[in-house]
């Protein structure tokens, strides 16, 4: 009776304050879904027909026609043995869990919305339908209940781990006007750094309006080694092979299951093999692809560069390099005039007094393949295979098989080797002159530049460059970087270099994925230094917890982008697509805004940086609100739509043609396929013709209103490359110029690494950690989420030898604690011949560990972060703040370990940025392995942070400032790429006494 | 409607007054558990005396939205689907029932910012059916108040009493006053709708949807991680752990518990206890927590006369999993006797 009461009376109070009803719908005009909208007829009746599809010639269909994708039905194999017919809309878009871009086909249930699967996009030219078992996880990410579905504020202080739900609006104005306040006082106050891009030009369009120097990006710990490598021979950063038609494929790195661009190359690498194709695989590890390979050359990291130019040498010394191609496009006329500037050694006396004696004779291209044959004659197979530790039978092999090619040779390195070691780049750029020896260089079975594979159009108003230049991004030490020096805004700001107003980061978490995550901690939490953090995230991570609001993105299905990559020799642009929202508005269901599609209140950038930008932006006086303008209604706000419309209607060769034969807009064709091939083949762009400039300079440069426009060959006007000389260049003027002039710099040669076998003391010991190699599964921190995946692989053992198992007395499923210059982790090892003596392995995806499982565990608790700091550089993870925790019963302080998830090693790893290509050198002096003491426990982690500042000090010391080498008053060369390049005038060196940045 | 400022003197309703009430009281406690005591509903929650009693004071919004967010975005995620099926994944078969089962019920709503399966939209397919069943007392059609009630019994049956139960027991583990004083008042509403509907006991079949857990100790294959995954089902081991429940129970039993979902928290702490021997303080401690379940389960949440049966299929549940435990634990002991 009392609980009567209490309802009553409660009932009572409920009619009393009238509480509105919800807003009244519509009627029911016959059967209706959650979305009001009509049912299908098969929701009503059991007998519901197949989709039929029948090819003239009697095949089967590996994946529906594309002209049954608005109505597709098929049996639900989940509902298996039932029969339950299920009728979709199918919406193509392209994953975002690699950098691949592959298609996606989405299975939204037609009557409930619902993505069933995703499954492959047939008419997507780069991955051809084809996925790795990331692709169909979207699914799990998508439904994961623990995503984060609405915007957050931070409650309390920073890293408390308080968070209150707000909206999208309040976010947007809060944001817009701290990056008002910002631009008005500077133009290097807001930061956006970016883990993977996954598009192509929408968001550094928006930088640009803003006009900021605001791009900051995640390849310094990727691939500015391999960038710069290939940039120095011909204004291209990154190569692509053409896997498919080489008859040699030569890869640094575990391609076949974990490379740029996995999917897409994967297969074509197959296709190459099944048509002869000889594999050769460069690894300290017994990868799967070097499983698969026919020729596997386990190196020591960083003899790779010496390796390599022992196959060149052989190629040089017995004349089995294709001359002529070597004589049309490198620079070798630049190359002699250095000697004879005494720029260049070349290590033949004799040689070099006949060339500077300047007979005429010798300023001929006979005499450049002397100096070739002169340079590298001492690379021979005995000392690569000594360096290397590979036995020189197997170099042997490799070379013969390179050298018979027959200019289809295919190569490739990315992260690996190049981003492993100190002079890294140079392995690139040697293995890069094995294609121009070979004259494998755009050619079928060869390999590319990315930007003749990969297709960005142009958008409509493009903001030019601004005028500005951040010195916490692109700093004088480092004036050749490719590109930020990202993972060290941390020293940076502990230097006392600057500050940031407004800090994106974005599908990035910088704590976790940097080396000294420790340092990054420091900077996030300090809110005079970095004073708003906007963390845009599908999930929750390390850095975000340290944000001051933490903004929903979409997974791949939930978002608009434009994407292409480079992945075979031809060229092609995919859409990803909001599928939900796609499958909404063909029902006939109107979408503002795609948050109004995804789960909760997901939004995409897309439409997020177009409302931001007006709100930074509302009158219009920061000349921003300009570019975001709708090019089809004068006056109003550009939609995604617009944006993509007009870059599918104007932009895209053939794409307008191949619309409208099939009776579609541009735009329309992009939501039906998802893709468009934009040319089949692109082989050797750079002998194209092109029209005759004013006049041909003294070096054969096609000259045009001053500037270099091409090159004249054999009496022929061509485009060439994209450098100073536009030759393919050999020897690099830039290196010389710009404070490098050591042969080792200027021209393809090995630089000894700080993992050198001279540095490493075996005997005391010392071991080489090899950490940046990829699982096939897990790409960094976005697939955390994604239950499918983590249950392929959670796991990151250290491999090792069985000499030095023995030699340290372990076994697999010890634990070993490998000590490093700041500090220790404790993890188990994997005991197997598949790696090198004297190295270990073990990868860097995995190890995640989160904040918020402790959330309201203990409400006397303050802010119940997982770090123990003694306040004086120690840190150690997974433990409770404050002194009184260090002493009390929480064992959490004393047992770490996170076997699901692997050890976050990067924690242990010291900065090491390159002082040329300004890449962090991945790989580890491992001071000490040892079999863990009892007290230690799997997966403790321990650093000193005061170590990682001495330790980046020592690698500072390494570079050469551009105050001092700079040749022409600039604070980088103008021909060097960066994401965004700003006026001429912000790349002036700065007044010595110039103060710091905000 | 005579009101009656005396709480514990009841107000004296008329049926459709009452309904109305009821309707209002699902749409608002749903409002709540979606949107958190936002300053807008503050005000009126003040109003009600059992949940104003359980307001933090200050009830400053800041710290109320960030208790909302903790409980409902991070540790219990109030969806049909997370708590009956085992995929612990939105969407999938939970929400085509409720898609259908709200067409059956004529109630039309906008899911698309949240899934249809969210116990607010449950709530809000009550509150709807309650509004009908007002409108058909005020129109006097007996036949057609009997047949509303009916539908909305069915739908109770087969979906929000389904798992309220263990829904309002994770709430409560999860030691917030106010969110555990509102979870009570859920299901006192609801077991008294359940009481004043009882004599259309026909409709309501109290049939189990709770999946057959696996029968993990039957494999030799099983090791920690499936015993992981079986305790991360709330619909297999008979509850839901949060994160914040799988940590307090590493934090009694002196263990670690690692990072990551609930499931691979669960593994690490699992792997810890067998690490550290200590798995047989671990079982004891699930043990202990799940016996409270049973006891809870068996009460009804409270409400035994009226939820009682509804508690039923989760208690059993719950004693499997105890008995489980205690077979593993004999397991352990005899490896170790051995």
């Amino acid at each position: 009776m009392a609980s009567d009461n209490r309802i009553s009376n409660f009932l009572a109070t409920m009619l009393r304050l009238n509480i509105p009803e919800l807003e009244e719908q519509p009627p029911v005009q016959g059967m209706t879904n959650v979305a009001g909208q009509g049912l299908p007829q098969f929701a009503a009746h059991k007998n519901v027909e197949m989709t039929q599809v029948q090819h003239p010639d009697g095949r089967l269909s590996h994946y529906p026609p594309p002209e049954y994708w608005d109505d597709w039905v098929e049996w639900d194999g989940k509902a298996w043995p039932k029969r339950v017919a299920r009728r979709y809309t199918l919406v193509p878009t392209v994953c975002f869990n690699c950098e691949s871009a592959c298609g996606l086909l989405a299975y939204v249930d037609k009557e409930s919305l619902e993505i069933k699967k995703f499954e492959g996009n047939p008419a997507h030219p780069g991955s051809r339908g084809r996925n790795c078992a990331k692709g169909p996880a979207t699914h799990n990410q998508i439904y994961d209940p623990e995503r984060i579905l609405y915007p957050v504020k931070r409650v309390g202080a920073r890293g408390e781990g308080k968070w209150k739900r707000i909206s999208w609006e309040q976010a947007l104005q809060e944001i817009g006007e701290k990056m008002r306040a910002s631009r008005q006082k500077r133009r290097d106050g807001i930061m956006y750094h970016v883990g993977r891009p996954g598009e192509d030009g929408y968001t550094n369009r928006c930088i640009s309006a803003w006009g900021v120097d605001g791009h900051n990006s995640h390849t310094n710990i990727c691939s500015s080694g391999a960038r710069l490598g290939y940039f120095l021979w011909g204004a291209f950063d990154r190569p692509s092979p053409d896997h498919a038609h080489a008859r040699v494929i030569l890869l640094i790195s575990s391609h076949l299951e974990t490379g740029h661009y996995f999917n897409p190359h994967a297969q074509r690498i197959i296709e190459g093999k099944m048509a002869g194709a000889k594999l050769i695989t460069l690894d300290p590890r017994l990868s799967n692809t070097a499983s698969m390979s026919d020729v596997w050359l386990p190196t020591w990291p960083g003899s790779e560069s010496t390796l390599l130019l022992s196959i060149a040498n052989y190629l040089l010394q017995n004349d089995l390099y294709d001359k002529a191609y070597v004589r049309r496009w490198v620079n070798w006329r630049e190359t002699l005039a250095a000697i004879r500037q005494g720029k260049l050694e070349v290590g033949d006396d004799a040689l070099t007094r006949q060339i500077l004696d300047g007979e005429p004779a010798t300023d001929s291209f006979e005499t450049f393949e002397q100096v070739l044959k002169a340079l590298y004659r001492d690379f021979t197979f005995e000392r690569a295979a000594e360096e290397s530790q590979v036995p020189v039978e197997r170099i042997r092999e490799t070379a013969e098989l390179v050298a018979n090619c027959d200019g289809r040779l295919a190569t490739h390195t990315w992260r690996s080797a190049s981003i492993g070691n100190l002079g890294g780049w140079q392995v690139a750029r040697c293995l890069f002159f094995l294609n121009v020896l070979t004259g494998s260089v755009g050619t079928r079975g060869g390999t590319s530049a990315n930007s003749w594979n990969k297709f960005v159009p142009k958008s409509y108003k493009e903001p030019g460059p601004f005028n500005a230049w951040n010195e916490l991004q692109m700093p004088l030490e480092w004036p050749l970087a490719f590109f930020e020096m990202s993972f060290l805004l941390p020293h940076f700001l502990e230097e006392e270099r600057g500050s940031v107003d407004v800090y994106f980061t974005r599908v990035y978490n910088p704590m976790w994925i940097n080396p000294d995550g420790f340092m990054w901690l420091k900077a996030l939490r300090d809110e005079e230094k970095i004073r708003c953090h906007v963390a845009l995230t599908p999930t929750w991570n390390e850095s975000a917890w340290f944000a001051d609001y933490v903004l929903p993105m979409g997974h791949s299905g939930e978002r608009h982008d434009l994407m292409s990559q480079e992945t075979h020799a031809g060229q092609w642009i995919a859409f990803r697509q909001p599928v939900r929202r796609v499958a909404m508005e063909r029902a006939g269901k109107r979408v503002q805004y795609t948050y109004e599609a995804n789960p909760g209140e997901v939004w995409e950038e897309n439409e997020f940086w177009i409302e931001l930008s007006l709100r930074m932006d509302p009158d219009g006086s920061l000349g921003i609100r300009q570019w975001f303008d709708s090019p089809y209604r004068p006056g109003e706000t550009m939609t995604v739509e617009d944006y993509y419309r007009w870059i599918f209607e104007n932009s895209v060769p053939g794409l307008p043609v191949a619309a409208s034969s099939e009776n579609l807009t541009p735009l329309a064709y992009m939501r039906k396929y998802g893709a468009f091939e934009v040319t089949r083949t692109n082989f050797v762009p750079y002998a194209k013709e092109i029209p005759h400039g004013d006049a041909v300079d003294e070096s054969g440069r096609v000259m045009k209103d001053g500037k270099a426009v091409g090159l004249e060959v054999e009496g022929a006007s061509v485009a060439g490359f994209g450098t100073p000389s536009r030759k393919l260049e050999f020897y690099s003027p830039t290196m010389q110029d710009w404070g490098w002039p050591e042969k080792e710099h200027t021209i393809p040669w090995p630089l000894k690494s700080h993992v050198h076998p001279d540095n490493i003391a075996l005997e005391k010991g010392e071991m080489l950690l090899l950490p940046n190699f990829r699982l096939p599964t897990l790409i960094h921190t976005r697939s955390a989420n994604a239950k499918w995946l983590y249950e392929i692989s959670h796991k990151n053992p250290a491999w090792m030898n069985p000499q030095d198992a023995s030699r340290l007395g372990l076994i697999t499923g010890d634990l070993i604690r490998v000590d490093t210059e700041i500090g220790y982790f404790v993890d188990k090892v994997w005991v197997t011949e598949a790696i090198k003596p004297g190295v270990i392995a073990m990868s860097h995806h995995l190890g995640r560990w989160r904040l918020q499982e402790d959330v309201g565990v203990n409400m006397g608790m303050s802010n119940l972060a997982r770090l123990e700091e003694d306040g004086d550089g120690t840190h150690h993870l997974n433990i409770l703040h404050g002194p009184e925790t260090w002493k009390t019963f929480d064992p959490d302080t004393e047992r770490i370990w996170w076997k699901e998830v692997g050890v976050h090693q990067n924690l242990t790893h010291a900065v090491h940025p390159d002082p040329i290509s300004g890449g962090h050198c991945w790989l580890q002096k491992a001071i000490n392995v040892r079999k863990a003491a009892p007290e230690e426990t799997y997966g403790e982690v321990v650093v000193d942070t005061r170590k990682s500042m001495a330790v980046y000090h020592e690698w500072k010391a390494l570079t050469r400032n551009a105050r001092d080498t700079s040749p022409d008053g600039l604070r980088r060369p103008l021909w060097f790429k960066r994401p965004l390049k700003p006026v001429v005038e912000a790349y002036k060196l700065p007044a010595e006494d110039s103060g710091s940045s905000g | 409607m005579v009101t009656n400022s005396q709480s514990e003197l009841p107000a004296t309703l008329s049926p459709a007054e009452k309904s109305l009430g009821r309707a209002a009281a699902c749409q608002f406690l749903g409002g709540l558990l979606l949107e958190g005591v936002t300053p807008a509903l503050l005000d009126q929650v003040r109003e009600i005396p059992l949940l104003a009693g359980a307001l933090p004071e200050p009830a400053e919004p800041d710290h109320l939205a960030a208790a909302h967010y903790s409980l409902f975005q991070l540790n219990v995620f109030p969806y049909e689907t997370i708590f009956l099926d085992s995929a612990n994944l939105l969407g999938g078969p939970a929400s085509e029932r409720l898609a259908t089962a709200y067409r059956d019920l004529n109630y039309l709503v906008e899911t698309n910012t949240v899934h249809p399966d969210h116990v607010a939209v449950e709530l809000g397919a009550l509150a709807h059916v309650c509004r009908l069943e007002a409108r058909a007392i005020s129109s006097g059609n007996a036949e057609s108040v009997r047949s509303i009630q009916r539908r909305g019994l069915v739908f109770l049956d087969r979906h929000l009493l389904q798992w309220i139960l263990p829904l309002a027991l994770a709430i409560q583990s999860q030691k917030h006053s106010f969110y555990t004083a509102l979870s009570q008042l859920l299901l006192e509403l609801l077991a008294e709708l359940v009481g004043e509907w009882s004599g259309l006991e026909s409709a309501a079949s109290k049939t189990s949807r709770l999946e057959v857990a696996p029968a993990i100790l039957e494999s030799e294959k099983t090791g920690l991680k499936d015993i992981a995954g079986y305790l991360a089902v709330a619909s297999h081991c008979g509850v839901f752990l949060s994160r914040q429940q799988i940590g307090e129970m590493a934090r009694e039993v002196d263990l670690p518990r690692g990072f990551g979902s609930r499931s691979q928290m669960l593994l690490t702490l699992l792997e810890s206890a067998s690490r550290y021997e200590r798995v047989n303080a671990l079982l004891a401690r699930l043990d202990i927590l799940l016996g409270g379940a049973e006891a809870f389960y068996q009460d009804g949440g409270g409400h035994k006369a009226n939820l009682g049966s509804y508690g039923r299929h989760w208690r059993l549940k719950a004693a499997g999993t105890r008995a489980l435990l205690r077979r593993m634990s004999a397991l352990i002991e005899a490896d170790t006797t051995t």
